[in-house]
């Protein structure tokens, strides 16, 4: 009769169970051509204490402490209930995943554990193969709501008991996509890269003056300044091409810490350069020594990017063009502003010598610090 | 780091959206700037399309905060040993899903589903399927819980409780002769009185509502007047009827007879506060439900009866119920669509999105409340598709129901 019982209990209340069932949030984030991926996870505490003991002292409740001393035990046994296989034509990498933080987030029904992520997937992946397993033995019911994003898309999926593997497609997209997402990239670390960008302007400083008579005097014509300007950024331009060419192809290989220290190294020379010209009289040809230096900086950006299987032509000249296209915006903004001002006295006298000094003094402080941390 | 970022600015704009405040410190501020683009379309786009992101991630300040209490029962149902003995497996499955029901917490299904895989996997258990049947409902999952009944029954056509389980899906999705057929197939094994109300409930939403209704009360005042679940199950079609016939003061009468009962019962609360919303009592619906903010059910209630009343706290409900939908969207599970378009009708003031609803609930679901929600909503939006449809149903069932204007009259058929 008990058992009838809870079955009109059924019919009464079939109507409606709310709560929330129990979801965990999967964030992936992949980006163009990166072999490395970065995510969250965020689960529930209510879950998370089915499967590991929370709740150390069973006072009903879960305190930050309580989780925050089961980081390990996260990493060693929620994590691993992941697993995220990237796909490159017929290749298959795992990767390799590393909890890189913990800390709390509020949903709509409560408090969950934020598990920041990161995946290092060896290639860069055309599609993830995601696996999940987390709960299913504790609770069938549980489910996985995946969202990845890559550059401006975004795939979402479920896993469930039934469905605990997921092949996210990244592949739909076009190589023009790709490419466009190379160039980005390129134009993105050259505005970034801000030891570039001060070599660059450094160099171009007195591209609106000519040294004469012991000072710097304003250029007298447009076209002398535009073609000392022309000068030095075509020379930059094809040495650290090749350089980075040759660095993706493997061909050239240098530890990271001294093409660092020679990047410092070369924007405190340029800074040097200004203030004593008569030392470097041609400075295209700083610019074109230089150059074969910082190209070798950029290759280590992408091959951060996890370009160094294959598939390589498109991203490096994309990336590359990306590169001269931030390049060309930092000159068209910068000369013009310096060929307006060429003739003031606060240009040549204090601009361009205290300018050169503040950079030398600090690409000092980098060349120590890149040395240093070597 | 984008791409973190990215994950922030949708969350915070979610948030604020859902009107959550994070708790503890925002341990990255810096990054505020990447936020201020987010303006309404965007939040509104975001919560739809990407309601998994309701906060920002935060470190808390002291390693005393409390983040979570763990239910009452977590530790003997949640996660108990392991059972070995099937007899012992089905008490706790059945304590689980009971809880369940009762606490409103549809996790303890997922914990019931687990402790019953064995006897799911191993043998052929008809206990085992009838609880995995009762999940599945509970998960509005009728199809597979239909699919599952019919197995059993094909197997073992002496099993009553399964003919009472189908019957009432059928009568949930309409189909009414076959719900009809079922009841009739209970009689096998289940006493009369069971048989009884199991064909009232049929009866109820068709022109038999006037004859089930004395014969029900006939029932309670005569000498085989049932007990336990079945006096309550009773009481509880007492006042459906009597809500159907428009005498809200016999369907109050008959509701207290049920909640004497069962008093914690979320399916006879939310009715009473119904019944209570029908005669402008709204006030009595704030102070009864205010306890189980945690429930949609109640929630969706409060931020009726708020609203009425202009209550400081309604606009709280509002967005709670809000992010609450936001985040059952794309969760690949069936919804809860009747209480959500009843909400998009009678708050948010949108009859499209709750005619929307109510119409893709319709599909799944045709008890007289959904009967009912479909009818305001079509009305509100003057669709004659959805009239027509509805004029349909209510011919062909003989539906009579003082709510809805087109099934008003016929009783006397």
């Amino acid at each position: 009769m008990k058992s009838l019982l809870s079955l009109f209990l059924l019919i009464l209340t079939g109507q409606v169970v709310a709560h929330k069932p129990s979801d965990s949030y999967l964030f992936i984030n992949s980006n163009d051509g990166n072999a490395m991926i970065e995510g969250r996870w965020d689960i529930a505490l209510r879950d998370l204490q089915l499967v590991l003991p929370l709740d150390r002292n069973d006072d009903g409740a879960i305190t930050w402490g309580e989780l925050r001393r089961q980081r390990s035990a996260l990493a060693a046994q929620v994590l691993p209930t992941l697993t995220i296989d990237a796909l490159h034509g017929e290749q298959r990498h795992p990767c390799a995943l590393t909890l890189t933080g913990l800390q709390a987030i509020d949903h709509v029904d409560g408090t969950y554990a934020a598990m920041q992520w990161r995946g290092d997937c060896q290639q860069a992946p055309q599609q993830l193969a995601v696996g999940y397993q987390f709960l299913f033995a504790k609770d069938p019911g549980h489910h996985g709501l995946l969202r990845l994003e890559q550059g401006d898309h975004s795939l979402s999926a479920v896993f469930s008991n039934r469905h605990r593997q997921q092949l996210m497609g990244i592949d739909a997209r076009s190589q023009w996509q790709a490419f466009q997402g190379f160039i980005r990239q390129g134009v993105h670390h050259i505005l970034i890269g801000y030891d570039h960008i001060l070599f660059l302007l450094t160099l171009l400083f007195p591209a609106v003056l000519v040294w004469q008579r012991g000072g710097w005097q304003p250029a007298s014509t447009m076209t002398r300044a535009l073609t000392q300007t022309l000068a030095i950024v075509t020379a930059f331009t094809v040495t650290h091409s090749l350089t980075l060419a040759l660095a993706t192809l493997g061909i050239i290989t240098l530890p990271a810490w001294l093409v660092e220290s020679a990047i410092a190294f070369t924007v405190a020379l340029g800074a040097a350069a200004n203030l004593v010209p008569k030392l470097f009289p041609k400075r295209w040809l700083m610019a074109f020594v230089f150059g074969l230096i910082h190209g070798l900086g950029f290759a280590s950006v992408l091959a951060d990017l996890g370009l160094t299987d294959s598939g390589i032509f498109l991203p490096l000249l994309g990336f590359n063009l990306g590169v001269e296209l931030g390049q060309v915006a930092i000159v068209l903004l910068f000369v013009p502003a310096a060929y307006l001002v060429r003739e003031t006295v606060a240009y040549r006298r204090v601009f361009v010598p205290v300018g050169s000094v503040a950079i030398m003094i600090l690409a000092g402080v980098w060349l120590t610090e890149r040395l240093s941390g070597a | 780091m984008f791409s973190n970022r990215k994950i922030e600015t949708l969350s915070r704009a979610a948030s604020a959206a859902a009107g959550v405040i994070p708790r503890g410190k925002a341990p990255n501020n810096h990054r505020s700037a990447a936020t201020s683009h987010s303006g309404f379309w965007v939040t509104i786009l975001l919560l739809l399309w990407c309601s998994v992101a309701t906060a920002r991630p935060y470190t808390p300040d002291s390693d005393d905060v409390v983040l979570a209490r763990l239910p009452a029962l977590s530790e003997t149902l949640a996660s108990p040993a392991p059972a070995v003995d099937p007899a012992e497996v089905l008490a706790l499955a059945r304590s689980q899903i009971d809880y369940a029901s009762r606490a409103e917490d549809p996790r303890f299904l997922g914990y019931a589903q687990a402790t019953l895989t064995p006897l799911i996997q191993n043998a052929s258990s008809p206990a085992a399927e009838l609880l995995m049947a009762r999940i599945e409902q509970h998960r509005h999952q009728f199809a597979r819980a239909r699919h599952r009944l019919n197995q059993l029954l094909e197997r073992f056509p002496n099993q009553g409780q399964a003919w009472l389980m189908l019957a009432n899906i059928e009568r949930v999705q309409g189909r009414l002769d076959a719900a009809r057929q079922a009841c009739r197939e209970s009689a096998v094994t289940l006493p009369p009185t069971t048989v009884l109300l199991c064909q009232a409930s049929v009866q109820a939403i068709t022109n038999q509502r006037d004859k089930a209704y004395v014969t029900l009360q006939a029932l309670a005042e005569g000498p085989a007047a049932p007990q336990g679940g079945s006096a309550r199950w009773l009481a509880t079609l007492l006042t459906e009827i009597a809500l159907q016939q428009g005498d809200t003061d016999a369907a109050m009468s008959h509701l207290q007879d049920a909640l004497q009962q069962a008093p914690q019962d979320p399916y006879l609360r939310y009715l009473q506060s119904d019944l209570w919303l029908t005669r402008n009592q709204s006030r009595s619906v704030i102070d009864d439900l205010s306890g189980w903010q945690d429930r949609d059910g109640a929630l969706l209630r409060l931020a009726i009866a708020g609203q009425r009343l202009d209550h400081p706290r309604a606009e709280i409900w509002r967005e709670q119920y809000r992010a609450r939908m936001a985040a059952d969207q794309d969760t690949g599970r069936e919804r809860h669509l009747r209480e959500h378009a009843r909400f998009l009708l009678e708050v948010e003031d949108d009859p499209g999105g709750a005619l929307a609803l109510a119409r893709e609930n319709w599909r799944q679901q045709r008890e007289l409340a959904d009967l009912r929600i479909l009818n305001a909503s079509a009305r509100a939006t003057d669709d004659q598709d959805t009239r027509e449809l509805i004029r349909d149903f209510i011919n062909q069932h003989q539906v009579v129901d003082s709510q809805i204007p087109d099934a008003a009259k016929g009783a006397d058929e």
